[in-house]
């Protein structure tokens, strides 16, 4: 993943729980790497190990670790970092919703050693819509609900957010179901 | 492709949602779905009202401006829409002669997308603005990150600078460190060390010598990996290490932390040795906490007060060790020092464990922390109990002492050599009125007393230079006699205390002998008293006898009838008897007063004993007894060296005791030699009879004085009882002895044995023959002085009868008066009579009158000490009365006609007094010749000297100096047994003053310096 995802991390951890705590799951994680760069592709297994250590040295499971980043790369990353990037995906939670996909690939192009998810979306209705994660990538679907999450506080919607299928489940890709 | 293509309205949006459609006339006929967001159509009816073309720079003035922008790039502006820009081209469409423009709009940033309500979806699809955008801020994003990179880079490079500078420093650390450390791995290989573990090349441990390299692996071989710290200590450079090994497993190496601990061994050392010390030091150790009980005491404390550490911990001192006998002020002073954080020493009364008391002394100190706060007392304490004994002892010893001096007779002052006092005694300043304490005095310069003392003598600056005098010679002087201004006499010694040769101090006693002066001067008057009554007993017993005898004499000589010759007879053996008895008493008398003399000359006893048995031989036969002589030891020297007459008197004593006390039988003389050697025989003489004997009681005091064996025996045999004190006392004079052995009633035997030495005829006198110069004697002048008639009487009697024109004076007055009217050939001079003596007479006849006329003295005292008074005087010899008439006719021949008439004759036969007597300095030298020696040279230089002096200023008239001199030397003479100036420079000193330049003064100064010339020659030849 690119830099940016760790780096994200890395604020998140740093600016809620302190940058000590930020050493100690760096240590913990083993990863030693004093500076991530944004623009900069890192093995996918830095993250994971972050989020491991994260998990082990904040004494909260991975899932709400993911979840965390998930709300924290939309409100945070997106919002501040990317200048209005994800804003500008739509006007409302839905539009941005269904913009989505096109949004995803967009960036693909954009980061060429990026191999992002792909969304999709479906039973697109007035407040709900299904959005399907396709990724190679396993055990992220926390992060994705952090997403949507994320963009309904944006968007300031209370939204509810159901994982309906899941790879676990032995189905092909995640579907989240999201109301609001 | 010649194709064309058709779009609807919703595709031609969808392609281009920001297109712009323009008529010929400019107006703007349509706009794109997504531009309308941005631009009200209605605000855009003229395309070129609306909007500019900045790039390329075109007016817009026809539609054919528009044409002329064909396949450029265009960028439209509208100033109107806050400059809003679109970028495209214009596409020229024939058919309707309309302006197509499709671009997008140009946003700066996502931002702006945002503000103009653009969504993503606005754009078409295959518009990459938004990802431009986004790759914008991708860009963006990258040069923060790498300008939060270069921060982070730079945070991190002055991080590692000092990190690096920390390191260093740290590096250096170690480097500067002067204690060797060194890493070494597990095998003992050296990683790394710092400059003073590269000096350690020889190491010196456990009595082995190894270079490094070997010690660092002894010391990997040595550790337990798996402990955290092996400490050795060793020696390298004469410095003592100790190094701490402490292996780091995970690193697998053993970090070695040296510490120079030289100082600290020497340190515990001595401690070490401290400790042993204090553990084994013979006095008694404590260490209390800061409250004062024990936390440790040492085995002296054990052994001195019997309890063990184990008993005392905890106690404080006091309690363990003090009693009744402790005394409760030393203990309070005690409990206070220690209250107030105070050293403390005292002694004190203790007990020990078994109870049994003893004397401590303790020097207690607190003990403070960096902080000065107390943390415990240190106390030695040592048994004084000996100390404390030996101390009473000398106590009691001093006071002793210290009462004794005070309480001498004699007054005491110990002076240093500075002079300054150690010692004074009461006595010392009640002898001369000093109020100050003798103990106050002590160091105070003792020439104030000097000083103060002075005054007390008559003068007292030749007081004081005597002292200097005596103070700088430094030599012994025994016996001043000091006469205060207050009739005290005080005899002073000085002694000079001298310890191993160095000269220490002075040491004077100060005696007072008025008492001995005063009874001196008693006895001496005493004496003279006796003396004086001797000769005057002497003098009125004789003279009357004397008359007796001489008148009996001249009666025989006259015709007288039977009875007249029978009554003279009578008379004449009666005052022989009692001439006897006056002889015997006055006999007595002069051996009590030691002032008889024995002669010493030739005779022969044999004779003597022949001629005593024809004197006693009538006595004898009148009771009827024989008297013999039964033996006479034929070895018997003719010549015997002795005193005949007194023999004779002896003999004669106990020879009339034998008849007398014999009424049957015989007395016998026996006589033997005993002894006989080349020089000497002991004789003895036996006189044996057959008288009624004697007890064995009596015999015990036969010699006493008055003894008779009971008043019968005086009734019936008469006599004073004083014969055989005398006889004894003749004999102990001659150093014989005499025993006695009787039998009561069978008779006794008295023997008599003295030892003679065996002399020649010259020893024998010559024989008195009768003065026969008879016509020589006519006509000479002779004046008899004498205040008894009778005497004269006699004297005139005698000489009348050979011519000699006699005038008589009763006195000395008379005399004088005689003797300066008319002229005399000699004098005939009493002693005793009344107003001016014989002395004084003789020395106004002499001194005055100026006369050399011989004087005899005309004397009864014929006695020691009288005639050497006549001689003194100035008389030329002596006559005895009664008048012997044959000496008497002799001696004064010998005057008449003598040609040598000097004032102070030797008379014949007469003993010469000695010059000197060195006896008494001998005494006090007690064998020391040097001493004695030195004394006499002293005399020989200061007497000489001190006649001198006497006799200048005598000349200058300066008679209180010619009083001091003699005052000087009168010790000094004394000392040398002058006698024959004893008096004389008495005289001198005592009435020098009064004498003034007279004539008297004169002649004791010219006796003075005669006699003084005299024994300094005499004095030198006993040096010699």
């Amino acid at each position: 993943m690119y830099g940016i995802i760790n780096k994200s991390i890395q604020d998140l951890i740093t600016h809620t729980f302190g940058s000590d705590k930020w050493d100690a799951v760096k240590e913990k994680s083993g990863i030693d790497i004093d500076f991530f760069l944004s623009n900069e592709p890192y093995n996918d297994d830095i993250t994971y190990k972050l989020a491991g250590a994260a998990s082990e040295v904040l004494g909260i499971s991975v899932g709400e670790v993911l979840h965390a980043f998930g709300e924290w790369w939309i409100l945070k990353t997106g919002k501040e970092k990317y200048g209005g990037l994800i804003e500008a995906g739509g006007k409302n939670l839905r539009d941005f919703l269904v913009n989505l996909p096109l949004f995803h690939n967009r960036i693909m192009l954009m980061y060429p050693k990026l191999t992002p998810p792909e969304f999709k979306v479906s039973n697109i209705g007035e407040n709900s819509i299904h959005v399907h994660y396709h990724s190679k990538r396993e055990g992220l679907q926390e992060f994705v609900r952090g997403l949507l999450v994320g963009l309904s506080k944006m968007y300031k919607v209370d939204s509810k957010i159901e994982l309906i299928q899941s790879r676990e489940d032995g189905d092909t890709h995640e579907i989240f179901k999201v109301n609001w | 492709m010649g194709d064309s293509f058709y779009f609807d309205d919703t595709q031609f949006n969808r392609l281009f949602p920001f297109f712009i459609l323009i008529n010929c006339d400019l107006k703007v006929i349509a706009i794109g779905k997504s531009l309308s967001k941005l631009i009200d159509k209605e605000d855009v009816k003229q395309f070129n009202q609306f909007f500019s073309i900045p790039r390329p720079h075109t007016q817009i003035n026809s539609l054919d401006d528009l044409k002329a922008l064909k396949d450029q790039l265009v960028v439209l502006q509208s100033p109107l829409k806050n400059n809003l820009m679109l970028r495209g081209q214009f596409e020229y469409l024939n058919e309707k002669d309309e302006m197509l423009f499709i671009g997008s709009p140009w946003f700066a940033s996502m931002e702006q997308i945002i503000n103009n309500n653009l969504a993503i979806d606005d754009f078409a699809i295959h518009d990459p603005v938004i990802d431009l955008l986004h790759l914008l801020k991708s860009t963006e994003i990258t040069n923060e990150d790498l300008k939060e990179l270069i921060s982070t880079i730079n945070t991190q490079k002055d991080n590692l600078k000092k990190i690096n500078k920390e390191v260093q420093d740290i590096a250096l650390f170690p480097e500067q460190d002067p204690d060797p450390i060194i890493r070494i791995n597990f095998e003992g290989d050296l990683l790394q060390n710092n400059s003073a573990a590269a000096k350690l090349t020889i190491i010196e441990y456990n009595d082995n010598t190894y270079n490094s390299e070997e010690f660092l692996k002894l010391i990997a071989s040595n550790i337990d990996k798996n402990d955290q710290r092996l400490v050795i200590e060793s020696r390298s450079n004469n410095i003592d290490y100790s190094f701490v090994c402490v292996p780091i497993q995970k690193e697998e190496y053993i970090n070695i932390y040296g510490r120079n601990i030289t100082k600290q061994k020497i340190v515990q050392q001595e401690l070490e040795n401290l400790s042993l010390i204090v553990q084994e030091t013979i006095n008694a150790v404590i260490i209390t906490d800061a409250k004062g009980k024990i936390e440790w005491v040492n085995k002296a404390f054990e052994k001195m007060t019997g309890f063990n550490l184990a008993e005392s911990l905890g106690k404080t001192p006091g309690s363990l060790l003090q009693g009744i006998g402790s005394d409760q002020e030393t203990v309070a002073y005690m409990k206070q020092q220690i209250i107030n954080e105070k050293p403390f020493t005292c002694e004190i009364f203790n007990y020990k464990k078994t109870g049994e008391g003893y004397w401590l002394r303790i020097n207690g100190q607190p003990i403070f922390d960096k902080h000065g706060k107390v943390i415990q007392f240190f106390a030695i304490e040592e048994d004084i109990t000996f100390e404390r004994q030996a101390q009473e002892k000398i106590r009691i010893s001093a006071n002793r002492m210290s009462s004794l001096i005070a309480n001498l007779h004699a007054g005491i002052l110990l002076e240093k050599d500075d002079r300054s006092i150690a010692l004074i005694n009461e006595r010392f300043c009640k002898f001369f009125n000093i109020k100050t304490d003798p103990i106050q005095m002590i160091d105070s310069d003792a020439t104030k007393i000097i000083d103060q003392s002075k005054y007390f003598f008559s003068n007292p600056e030749l007081y004081a230079t005597r002292i200097g005098e005596i103070i700088r010679n430094k030599e012994l002087v025994v016996g001043d006699i000091l006469e205060l201004v207050d009739n005290r006499f005080i005899e002073r010694d000085y002694i000079p205390i001298i310890n191993d040769g160095i000269f220490e101090g002075h040491l004077w006693v100060f005696t007072d002998i008025t008492e001995k002066i005063t009874s001196e001067k008693k006895l001496e008057e005493l004496a003279y008293n006796k003396q004086n009554f001797l000769a005057n007993m002497s003098h009125e017993i004789r003279t009357p006898m004397n008359a007796i005898i001489g008148m009996i004499q001249q009666l025989q000589k006259t015709t007288l009838d039977k009875k007249q010759d029978l009554y003279l007879g009578t008379i004449s053996t009666a005052s022989q008897n009692l001439m006897v008895i006056i002889n015997e008493i006055l006999d007595l008398s002069k051996l009590e007063e030691g002032k008889i003399s024995l002669e010493k000359i030739g005779f022969n006893l044999k004779s003597l004993l022949e001629k005593l048995i024809m004197i006693m031989a009538l006595e004898a036969k009148n009771k009827g007894l024989e008297l013999t002589n039964s033996f006479c030891d034929s070895r018997l020297h003719p010549i015997l060296l002795g005193d005949p007459y007194r023999i004779n008197q002896i003999l004669l004593n106990l020879v009339s005791n034998a008849i007398k006390f014999t009424d049957l039988g015989k007395v016998d003389i026996v006589c033997n030699v005993l002894e006989d050697s080349d020089t000497l025989q002991q004789i003895e003489i036996k006189v044996c009879d057959t008288g009624i004997g004697m007890d064995q009681a009596f015999i015990k005091n036969l010699f006493e004085k008055f003894q008779q064996e009971d008043h019968s025996i005086t009734r019936r045999f008469g006599g004073t009882g004083l014969g055989m004190n005398i006889s004894k006392s003749l004999i102990d004079l001659m150093d014989g002895e005499i025993s006695v052995e009787s039998i009561k009633g069978k008779g006794t035997v008295i023997s008599v044995r003295i030892k003679f030495h065996k002399g020649t005829k010259v020893d024998l006198p010559k024989k008195g023959k009768p003065f026969t110069k008879i016509k020589k004697l006519n006509g000479k002048k002779i004046l008899v002085v004498d205040d008894n008639e009778m005497n004269r009487l006699v004297a005139a009697t005698v000489l009348n009868q050979f011519g000699v024109l006699v005038t008589e004076a009763d006195n000395g007055e008379t005399a004088i008066k005689e003797l300066r009217q008319n002229t005399f050939d000699l004098v005939l001079m009493d002693i005793k009579m009344p107003g001016m003596n014989g002395y004084e007479t003789t020395k106004i006849i002499r001194n005055e009158l100026k006369l050399i006329t011989p004087i005899i003295a005309f004397t009864a005292n014929v006695v020691k000490g009288e005639i050497e008074k006549c001689l003194e005087a100035g008389m030329n010899d002596y006559l005895a009365k009664p008048i012997e008439k044959n000496q008497f006719l002799k001696t004064i021949y010998h005057w008449l006609n003598t040609s040598e008439n000097s004032i102070i004759p030797v008379a014949e036969n007469k003993s010469q007094l000695p010059l000197y007597d060195l006896s008494k300095l001998e005494e006090i030298a007690k064998g020391n010749k040097q001493f004695v020696n030195k004394m006499v040279n002293l005399f020989i230089k200061e007497a000489a000297s001190s006649v001198s002096q006497i006799k200048i200023a005598f000349q200058d008239g300066d008679f209180s100096k010619v009083k001091a001199i003699a005052h000087r030397i009168k010790p000094s003479i004394d000392n040398m047994g002058i006698s024959s100036l004893k008096n004389d420079i008495r005289e001198i000193e005592k009435h020098a003053e009064i004498y003034l330049s007279s004539k008297q003064l004169d002649t004791l100064i010219t006796k003075l310096e005669t006699k003084i010339a005299l024994v300094i020659n005499d004095l030198k030849e006993y040096l010699n």
